[in-house]
């Protein structure tokens, strides 16, 4: 006696995210084999934060970035880390900051202004929810108030269906040059996909203004780093 | 369609007997093993004198089996600085993910889980989805949170997509749109207070609602009961709503396509519907309290945990063919506050809320200082902001007086402050002030 067995073609849709340029949203349809391409390349992020197996990760995202963070939840779960999720939202600071107390994690990855506002709320000073966390890799907007919090917080940057992160405070956040190009066109950051993909993507406007470096790392890690305005 | 092509998993209509053996096969399998790795069973059991070699059948669980609350819980993890209270069963390295309560009564407490692959918590909502005619090849919008871990992959397991909302007023723009341009089978989930600013967004959207809800087969209503009015405006909208209840802390139930009381899928869970302040099983279809035990869950498995959730209780085969037993919620035993000798849970006034157009979106607390209360306070949210209409305290406490037979205290404030208070998809419906 068992449940039906549904068998998937891994080229069909899996599922539809959508990513934000600038202001508005785009429906962003990915495949099974998607999934898995870019859950082997946020590997890559778990190696730029130095997360082992049985090391906690926390991400913080919204449901709507699912195109980008199921591959990051599916990298956590290849790597043998332990996972924790909470929302990108004010109202999530409080399960943010229990996390952190409770869990002695490695990485908060995605830290959202909105937690940030929640723990104002709460009355929380970041620089002591997060003291003992070695690896903060927040996005635009959260990471300087971390840093004027007197936090060494690392980019997280999402471009696109894309997740990028630096290696160190300062260097650019790191994309996988496998999978992406980027360009900064005019001021604004544009990615083009490489390899097969279900909605492939060529100069995708981002919405963000910044500079590509794409000289050698003093990690040496290869391919392009991006730092916004 | 067929019977059998609207379940998801034979076990669903399996006959009682069979599903009894079957709870009873995984429950003797369960108890050793809870007895032997969890701190908070084995304080619990020997301290009640009882161990798993005397338990040989659900009768002797029935009967000898001591109960656990989330107090007791609480209690363990502040003895003994256990974040999990007792009730994690493997090694915390064995695990994939430690996740959360929703939180909406204080601090969230962790769930730890080991997942096959990338699928947690079993497919429960599989055979939900699939009883509301989700298909392979269909999408399936989901509008929900990311706290509860990657629930969407049950919905891959059923060959369907899922389109990622958050849940979130500011989303229903694009919604339309996506749901216009994919015709979704169904959605997980929609909630009072969604259900509220839907309403009050709807004349300024440029899209007619009952063209964007046509694809739609089913949408999963959760976090709170569905009320009249949201059952009203669900029809206008030609939707059909499917209440989805918690299962104390080991699952969830919903309604099947009869809408006659939330399955639970007893082959996960036993479920037993006992008295709230005894042991004693309450009879069919009456009010008891909801007391759970993990049967499919062996990392934080739950034993003989009451939940403090009153519920009426069927096992009745329902008219959908499934066997597993119905519940219908009513609220929290915590909850309720007796004026005048009468016992008041939120559910008793909330339709009395409801039918006063200023505060239709059903959006209320009762303001609870202790357990018997000289007089019933209700905290109500009005639309708008500032000051509320003249009389409309006045009207709201006649309308609960005459479905309750206790006038209220009533204060009026934005319905925005109240939907401060919780996560995104409810409110805390009792104050201690």
């Amino acid at each position: 006696m068992a449940e039906r067995a549904i068998e998937r073609d891994p080229g069909a849709v899996l599922g539809v995210g959508r990513f934000r340029v600038g202001e508005t949203s785009v429906l962003h349809p990915f495949s099974e084999a998607d999934r898995a391409r870019d859950a082997r390349s946020c590997e890559g992020l778990l190696d730029l934060a130095g997360v082992a197996r049985g090391d906690a990760v926390l991400i913080v995202s919204l449901l709507s970035e699912a195109a980008a963070y199921w591959p990051l939840l599916g990298a956590c779960v290849a790597r043998g880390a332990i996972l924790s999720c909470a929302d990108a939202t004010p109202f999530d600071a409080s399960r943010v900051r229990m996390f952190c107390r409770q869990l002695g994690l490695r990485a908060v990855l995605g830290l959202h202004p909105a937690t940030l506002a929640g723990l104002r709320d709460l009355g929380a000073d970041p620089a002591q929810v997060f003291r003992e966390v070695p690896v903060l890799a927040a996005r635009p907007g959260a990471r300087e108030e971390l840093r004027a919090a007197g936090l060494e917080p690392r980019l997280w940057l999402e471009l696109g269906p894309a997740l990028a992160l630096e290696c160190a405070p300062g260097s650019g956040a790191h994309l996988d040059p496998e999978l992406w190009e980027v360009e900064a066109s005019a001021g604004e950051l544009r990615i083009t996909s490489r390899g097969p993909r279900l909605t492939p993507l060529a100069r995708q406007g981002t919405g963000l203004r910044g500079r590509v470096a794409s000289g050698p790392c003093p990690c040496g890690r290869p391919g392009p780093r991006v730092t916004p305005d | 369609m067929s019977q059998a092509d609207r379940t998801f998993d034979p076990v669903e209509t399996l006959p009682r007997p069979e599903l009894e053996a079957l709870q009873e096969q995984r429950l003797l399998a369960l108890l050793p093993y809870a007895f032997e790795r969890s701190g908070l069973v084995r304080e619990t059991w020997q301290a009640a004198g009882v161990h798993p070699r005397e338990i040989r059948s659900l009768a002797d669980f029935r009967e000898r089996v001591p109960f656990v609350d989330k107090d007791a819980i609480r209690r363990y993890r502040d003895r003994h600085g256990d974040p999990y209270g007792g009730v994690l069963c493997v090694d915390p390295g064995e695990l994939t993910a430690v996740m959360s309560t929703s939180g909406t009564t204080g601090d969230p407490t962790l769930v730890a889980e080991r997942w096959e692959g990338e699928v947690s918590g079993g497919l429960g909502l599989a055979r939900d989805f699939w009883e509301i005619g989700v298909r392979p090849g269909d999408y399936l919008t989901c509008m929900l949170f990311t706290f509860r871990g990657p629930f969407f992959a049950q919905f891959t397991a059923i060959g369907a997509a899922p389109v990622f909302f958050d849940h979130h007023p500011d989303e229903f723009r694009r919604w339309c749109e996506a749901s216009l341009a994919l015709r979704p089978t169904a959605q997980y989930t929609l909630s009072g207070p969604l259900v509220a600013a839907l309403q009050q967004l709807e004349p300024r959207l440029p899209f007619d609602l009952k063209d964007v809800f046509s694809s739609y087969r089913g949408i999963v209503f959760a976090g709170e009961p569905l009320g009249r009015a949201a059952r009203r405006k669900a029809e206008e909208w030609g939707i059909k709503f499917h209440l989805q209840t918690s299962l104390g802390d080991v699952g969830a139930a919903t309604e099947c396509r009869e809408h006659d009381g939330c399955h639970a899928w007893e082959d996960t869970a036993l479920v037993e519907h006992l008295e709230p302040e005894g042991a004693a099983p309450v009879a069919d279809g009456e009010r008891g309290e909801l007391v759970v035990t993990s049967l499919a869950n062996h990392t934080m498995p739950l034993v003989r945990y009451r939940s403090d959730d009153l519920v009426r209780l069927t096992r009745r085969r329902c008219g959908c063919g499934r066997t597993h037993a119905r519940i219908w919620p009513l609220g929290r035993k915590g909850d309720e506050v007796l004026v005048a000798g009468r016992g008041i849970l939120p559910v008793d006034v909330w339709e009395a809320v409801e039918a006063i157009p200023e505060t239709s979106a059903g959006l209320f607390q009762i303001i609870r200082t202790q357990r018997e209360c000289d007089a019933l306070r209700l905290r109500v949210g009005f639309a708008g902001e500032g000051a509320p209409p003249r009389g409309l305290a006045e009207r709201v406490a006649a309308s609960v007086f005459q479905r309750v037979g206790v006038e209220p205290r009533v204060e009026l404030v934005p319905q925005g402050e109240l939907l401060r208070l919780g996560p995104p998809h409810k409110i805390p419906r009792v104050a201690k002030q």
